[in-house]
């Protein structure tokens, strides 16, 4: 599909993206709020769990839940994402498009009064939030915390940027977390939510069929009763890895996670960022990479082993599950695909396969809301390219911009979850 | 000769095309204007559960290894020549396949080429190809894909509550089998199945979005077989109604308990229609949802969290509503769902409960019509229930109260299992 956003400037680091589209049967919005990740850490995890939870108007989640459900059972909550260096508080509402409404209702009009109702009139009393709801939101927002642990993948991927970002924002260590989540009381929150307001970086988006002045009135209107007084969050690129960091850690589970941490060079999230996510997918992308087709098909020794480019951070990981005895074999296998990477052996075919891959993919993510929000959301401080912009750069990296991608990588943190076979060696 | 019919909806503005094919094949073809992209499915109505089957001129049934149906959607992207992922290399195409309880799924999105990604698709999924060699190279994989599976404590609760649900019906087998099952898989066995289940008769296909008959059907008279129709007879399990065991659980490396809770249904016939599904889910949410008294004080009383969950899980020959989620009190959480199931039996569902409900049911399936992959999906899993994936919408608006609480009736709390994963000590 394609699609025209109108950007709407409201305020300082304030603004609304409008995509009108036809076709979908939803309207999606969202309100997204920026701030450094280390400005109220913990709070602003709780934040948009209660946020969505209930509010002055509807004290009752009971009846806030009803309220969702009479939208045509809109679905509307909270979430709280990384993004670089940065938390990004997100309130978000799915809900049928106002001509498939049986009654005539404006539902997406009605969704938005119900979320800025959310974010800006919170159940308080006085300066802090009731406490009975505090408790429970923190309690869901601990036990979601711990329950990463269920997730092998996610769990040793975590673990792997708490090693080797030790000394960064960027890899505050979970139990850090926790411990400062157990210190938020409900005035803390409070405070958050009235400093989140006034310093965060903020973009509300509208996909689908709105009344575009109305909702830019309302933002305007909710807003104006707030301080402003925005803050840019930074996010710091460590280029260069100094050595290479061990740890393995034993846990009672079958398989052994493998993940490896690469700094790649990069400065900014902007960075020659092309040349290097084609080189990371001809390394460890689709089905056609180097590292799918040796390690797991030609070597077996594997069901997964792909790289992805973290560019809010810049950094590569690679990650695979494999049996703990078989470590040195794969670690050697990737040194030596990488190798393959840096010296500008990989085939015409691949480069080729991988430059298709993801402009014929990108041509495709405008196809559903959540795509269009999704890309939307991601540059809630940046420009919005088009998508033709975008493959016109992907289409122009050559194989020297690819080589030079690939020796900008250096090996920062090898970091493996040992399965029970492998802890008696 | 093909027939062609025009299937479409006024309710929701949307169509399609269903052609029978020449050779058999059930196909549909569901273009979506302003899409750049399309999805593409090839499914046959196999999967983990089809472990006995005959064919009419069959006397006995076959006995196959658990985990074959999984183990052919591997190996059939291999062929003499160029593997299909090899063949997608130079398309573009982001292709992949899925195994489930009842049906194996060959998919592919793309934006450009559809028709060179038809021709792939359509000859690799009619062209087996097996041998020793590849089938003993597939082990290693699999082996740790089954291995990776196990590590995952939802899946394992899950199949655990089955276990202890079920005595006799496969559907307790895990999907892709077990290291020692998938041991005895040979290349004689992979085209013995092959035979059965990849005849036309027992497939479907379906391609959504930027997509038009004509191309598809091009391509499909060319290169799809015509082999004469086959008859297969599943086995239906002698499954008794009580439940094999009313309590189970195991140790896994988890912060806190997971549980699985679910009510064994006992079935007339192999499979529940359209309507009989959605009556039920209607019942859990009204009991569970949100909105629910007993989800509410589940929450404030510290009994659940956000993992909580709940769905009706039913397929050929198996049906119970299934809740999940994590507690430090699974009991308890037992205790209340059944209380709160035996009370609602008994007082019956409120007028306005039902109303809500309806409307938030019929918003969400409206919503499903807007990913191209979510109705390639529903279309297949609709084609093989002998359903159009229209009728959702339709059945929601005609369902009545009276039949919501006589399908409530149907849950009994006496044939009753629960799942526990405790963590290791």
């Amino acid at each position: 599909m394609i699609i025209k956003p109108e950007i709407v400037d409201i305020g300082e680091k304030l603004r609304a993206v409008f995509v009108p589209t036809a076709g979908f049967k939803t309207t999606l919005i969202t309100i997204d709020l920026l701030v450094p990740r280390q400005n109220n850490l913990a709070e602003n995890i709780i934040l948009p769990k209660i946020l969505s939870y209930s509010c002055e108007k509807y004290p009752d989640p009971i009846a806030l839940n009803a309220e969702k459900e009479a939208l045509y059972g809109a679905i509307i909550g909270g979430l709280t994402a990384r993004r670089g260096e940065g938390s990004k508080v997100e309130l978000y509402a799915t809900c049928i498009d106002n001509k498939l409404a049986l009654d005539g209702e404006d539902v997406s009009g009605l969704c938005v009064e119900l979320l800025l109702e959310l974010l800006f009139k919170p159940d308080c009393e006085g300066e802090a939030f009731k406490a009975d709801k505090f408790e429970l939101q923190r309690r869901l927002a601990v036990e979601s915390i711990e329950s990463e642990k269920n997730d092998k993948r996610l769990y040793s991927f975590t673990r792997m940027i708490e090693t080797m970002c030790s000394e960064e924002v960027f890899g505050i260590p979970t139990d850090e977390i926790l411990d400062e989540l157990g210190k938020t009381t409900p005035a803390s929150l409070y405070k958050a939510h009235r400093e989140l307001l006034s310093t965060a970086s903020v973009q509300i988006s509208v996909t689908g069929s709105f009344n575009k002045e109305k909702i830019i009135e309302a933002v305007r209107s909710a807003f104006s009763s707030v301080d402003r007084h925005p803050i840019t969050t930074e996010t710091l690129f460590v280029e260069e890895a100094q050595d290479v960091t061990s740890l393995t850690e034993d846990m009672e589970i079958n398989q052994s996670k493998l993940v490896l941490g690469y700094r790649c060079g990069m400065k900014n999230r902007n960075d020659d960022v092309y040349a290097r996510q084609v080189m990371v997918d001809i390394f460890g992308g689709g089905p056609y990479s180097r590292l799918f087709t040796n390690v797991r098909e030609k070597m077996s020794l594997c069901y997964y082993c792909s790289a992805r480019l973290y560019r809010e951070k810049g950094i590569v990981a690679i990650q695979s599950g494999i049996e703990a005895e078989n470590r040195q074999k794969v670690l050697d296998e990737i040194a030596a695909q990488l190798e393959i990477m840096k010296r500008g052996e990989f085939t015409d075919e691949e480069f080729v396969a991988s430059k298709t891959a993801i402009c014929d993919s990108l041509r495709g993510i405008f196809d559903t809301p959540d795509g269009i929000d999704s890309y939307i959301s991601s540059k809630i401080d940046d420009d919005i390219n088009s998508i033709e912009e975008s493959i016109a750069k992907y289409e122009a990296v050559t194989r020297e911009d690819v080589v030079r991608a690939a020796n900008s990588m250096s090996l920062d943190t090898v970091y493996m979850l040992r399965g029970k076979e492998g802890s008696d060696e | 000769m093909n027939k062609i019919k025009e299937v479409v909806s006024e309710r929701l503005g949307e169509k399609y095309y269903e052609i029978s094919h020449e050779s058999g094949l059930k196909m549909f073809v569901y273009p979506k204007e302003n899409y750049s992209s399309s999805y593409v499915i090839f499914g046959t109505r196999y999967g983990s559960i089809d472990t006995q089957f005959k064919l009419g001129t069959d006397s006995e049934y076959t006995a196959v290894p658990e985990g074959i149906a999984h183990f052919l959607e591997h190996k059939l992207f291999e062929s003499e020549e160029l593997d299909a992922f090899a063949r997608y290399a130079k398309t573009g195409a982001n292709a992949n396949a899925y195994t489930s309880f009842d049906r194996t799924c060959y998919l592919f999105s793309c934006s450009e080429n559809l028709k060179a990604n038809l021709e792939i698709l359509m000859d690799f999924v009619t062209h087996p190809y097996f041998t020793e060699q590849t089938v003993q190279k597939e082990q290693g994989i699999i082996g740790q894909e089954i291995k990776m599976t196990e590590d995952d404590p939802m899946w394992a609760s899950l199949f655990l509550l089955l276990g202890a649900m079920y005595k006799n019906h496969p559907v307790q087998i895990e999907i892709a089998g077990t290291v020692e099952s998938i041991s005895h898989i040979t290349a004689d066995l992979l085209y013995r199945c092959y035979d059965v289940f990849y005849n036309m008769s027992n497939m479907a296909f379906c391609a959504v979005g930027n997509v038009d008959a004509e191309t598809v059907l091009e391509v499909a008279d060319r290169l799809l077989p015509k082999k004469p129709p086959i008859k297969i007879e599943r086995k239906f399990f002698d499954e008794p109604d009580a439940v094999n065991t009313p309590y189970a659980e195991k140790k896994m490396a988890v912060n806190t308990p997971l549980f699985a809770l679910g009510f064994k249904e006992k079935l007339e016939s192999p499979e529940k229609s359209g309507r009989d599904i959605i009556l039920m889910q209607t019942v859990l949410d009204v009991l569970c949802s949100k909105t629910s008294a007993l989800y509410n004080e589940m929450l404030a009383d510290g009994l659940i969290n956000s993992s909580f969950e709940y769905e009706y899980f039913t397929g050929y020959g198996y049906a119970a509503p299934i809740f999940s989620g994590e507690s430090e009190n699974p009991r308890e959480v037992e205790k209340r769902i059944k209380a709160a199931v035996v009370n609602l039996q008994r007082e019956g569902v409120s007028a306005a409960d039902f109303k809500r409900v309806r409307k938030k049911l019929y918003g969400r399936s409206i919503m499903s019509f807007n990913s191209a992959d979510e109705i390639a999906n529903n279309v297949i899993a609709s084609a093989f229930a002998g359903e159009s994936v229209f009728d959702g919408p339709e059945i929601l608006g005609s369902i009545t109260l009276d039949e919501v609480n006589r399908r409530l009736k149907d849950i009994d709390t006496e044939r009753s299992s629960l799942s526990v994963i405790n963590p290791e000590e």
